[in-house]
């Protein structure tokens, strides 16, 4: 399958006179058409650097990176993505409709096209009805709605949101994640950066983790939970109100789950010890598996070993190197 | 034809986006005021008040556009990557040349309608005022639209490269240098240090010759212009800005968003 972002070595090195600062190093990523790709990884670790590379607004200070096979940057390359940025400013003295044809116009779509599709891409983000409205008197999610209708204006067949659901409250996040869900069924390849894990969880196929300007690691979600194997999550009752109580003081970390279940994450060796401990409190183990149990977790063994191991959620665990 | 299209429409994007300006709308209302009301600005008989009366206007008109155009090319383009309104449009299949073009294309429109409209009136109030119609206020607009076609242009140059404080200075202080005409620089060889009248005389072989577009003598004394020489500062004047702006699209391509 062809590949949407190639990118070899890239690096992007800030000089300042006392010392460089390493915003990228030697990312090398390969992303093929039709997958949804999440790029996580804390404030400061080079998502954002990566993704105006891949725009070709910065230029590296080494590698290479190619866009659907085109040298990113370039017009050719650009022709067959759609962007939306962290922070989306528009020309807001501006109706959402007459800013649309500006950049549809840009994008060289044909003029007999153009309304059509302003109508089709304003109504997939729920803004059809305001089109005849200036962007001064949208809300930052509608706004950020807006940003992917233009993204989307050209037909891209490679969709690059930054932090689409940043600064947004948790109806304008569902908003956006749905709108991410339904592209996502459309077939497009989607290069999701987020800082919001679950919606990363829920959309994507692929995840990459990124700290430190660094590649963390580029796996699979499935694999990506599963990463540890050496660590294991149990759910299981708590009807006698006590067992919580119990693992804590042997100083595991417990999560109450939604229907009244408690969770817990733990190193292999410590398995036989906890289950023990359920048995003698009269609870029943429901469900068992390999890995971490959700995304989050996950992320932060990967990025913060040494926090996690003391105040969140895994326990026992051994460092973990990928 | 696509890349003449993508220009047309940054140059609207730049028109409708400047025309919003308070400073244009004041600046034109007290050059229009100027103009309508130069005649008031003397007593002398109609003989010595036309003179007079094309000298303030031109002056004015000239005045208002320099500080119009150093107004709306002093950080445009640093205030679009600032406010990152920047990001939607270079994103889309366009060069950076191509932005640059197109947004210097917009606002030079803007600057010269403006010019082309105080023009317009003083043609008119000339008119009223029994010159007939001066055939010569056209060219001197036309070669005002030039000089700010130049000004604009190193002013958009040079907002790339520095802060806009240094942008501003150091682009009037090279209006000023291109503007000392020759018999001025002679005049001044025996007053000043050998050593500056150097340096002067070598920037002016560098810089634009900004007293080139003024004809205002001309015009104020009724002479004619020598042959061709309106035709030769148009040339001059675009190829200057031709360069100017291949300078700053080149340096826009090499930097950072």
């Amino acid at each position: 399958m062809a590949l949407a972002i190639e990118t070899e070595q890239l690096s992007k090195i800030y000089s300042s006179e006392r010392k460089k600062i390493y915003a990228l190093e030697n990312l090398n990523l390969q992303i093929e058409e039709g997958n949804v790709f999440g790029f996580i990884g804390p404030n400061g670790a080079g998502k954002t650097t990566a993704i105006k590379l891949f725009m070709g607004l910065i230029s590296p200070t080494s590698g290479k990176v190619s866009i659907m096979g085109k040298e990113a940057g370039s017009p050719e390359s650009k022709k067959e993505v759609g962007y939306l940025s962290e922070i989306a400013y528009y020309y807001t003295f501006m109706e959402a409709e007459t800013l649309l044809r500006y950049y549809a116009s840009l994008k060289l779509i044909p003029r007999n096209e153009i309304k059509d599709r302003i109508d089709i891409n304003l109504k997939l983000v729920g803004l059809d009805d305001r089109k005849k409205q200036k962007l001064k008197s949208f809300s930052k999610g509608m706004l950020q709605r807006f940003g992917i209708a233009l993204s989307l204006i050209g037909n891209p067949k490679l969709l690059i949101l930054d932090e689409p659901t940043s600064g947004l409250d948790p109806i304008g996040r569902k908003e956006v994640k749905d709108i991410i869900k339904r592209l996502k069924n459309k077939g497009i390849t989607i290069f999701l950066s987020s800082h919001h894990l679950s919606e990363v969880e829920t959309v994507c196929d692929t995840i990459g983790v990124i700290n430190k300007g660094k590649m963390v690691c580029i796996k699979k979600l499935a694999d990506l939970l599963n990463y540890d194997k050496k660590v294991y999550t149990l759910l299981f009752t708590n009807k006698n109100q006590k067992i919580n109580s119990i693992l804590t003081q042997k100083g595991f970390k417990i999560r109450e789950e939604k229907d009244g279940f408690l969770r817990l994450t733990t190193a292999q060796e410590n398995l036989s010890e906890v289950f023990k401990m359920i048995a003698e409190a009269e609870e029943t183990i429901t469900d068992l598996f390999p890995g971490y149990s959700d995304l989050e977790e996950t992320f932060f063994n990967l990025i913060m070993p040494e926090k996690a191991n003391s105040e969140n959620l895994s326990t026992k665990i051994e460092k973990v190197t990928i | 034809m696509n890349t003449l299209q993508q220009v047309l429409i940054i140059a609207r994007l730049a028109v409708e986006e400047n025309i919003r300006k308070k400073i244009l709308y004041i600046l034109l209302f007290f050059s229009f005021l100027l103009i309508a009301f130069s005649a008031s600005f003397t007593s002398f008989n109609l003989g010595a008040q036309l003179p007079i009366m094309k000298d303030i206007s031109l002056s004015g008109i000239s005045l208002f556009g320099i500080i119009f155009t150093l107004s709306i090319f002093l950080n445009v383009i640093p205030n679009e990557i600032e406010h990152k309104t920047i990001y939607p449009i270079v994103t889309q299949p366009i060069t950076r040349g191509i932005y640059i073009l197109g947004k210097y294309i917009g606002m030079m429109l803007l600057v010269a309608a403006n010019l082309i409209i105080l023009g317009a009136e003083l043609m008119i109030v000339l008119f009223i005022y029994g010159d007939g119609w001066n055939w010569m206020v056209p060219q001197a607009i036309v070669l005002n639209i030039l000089q700010c076609g130049i000004l604009g242009a190193i002013m958009l140059l040079f907002s790339l490269i520095t802060s806009y404080p240094l942008a501003l200075s150091t682009t009037i202080f090279l209006f000023i240098v291109g503007g000392i005409s020759s018999p001025y620089v002679k005049y001044l060889s025996g007053k000043l240090p050998e050593t500056l009248i150097n340096g002067i005389v070598i920037l002016k072989l560098i810089l634009p010759k900004f007293d080139c577009f003024n004809i205002k003598d001309a015009i104020v004394h009724s002479h004619n212009l020598l042959p061709g020489y309106f035709l030769w500062c148009l040339i001059y004047g675009l190829a200057y800005i031709a360069v100017i702006i291949i300078l700053a699209a080149f340096t826009f391509d090499r930097k950072d968003l």
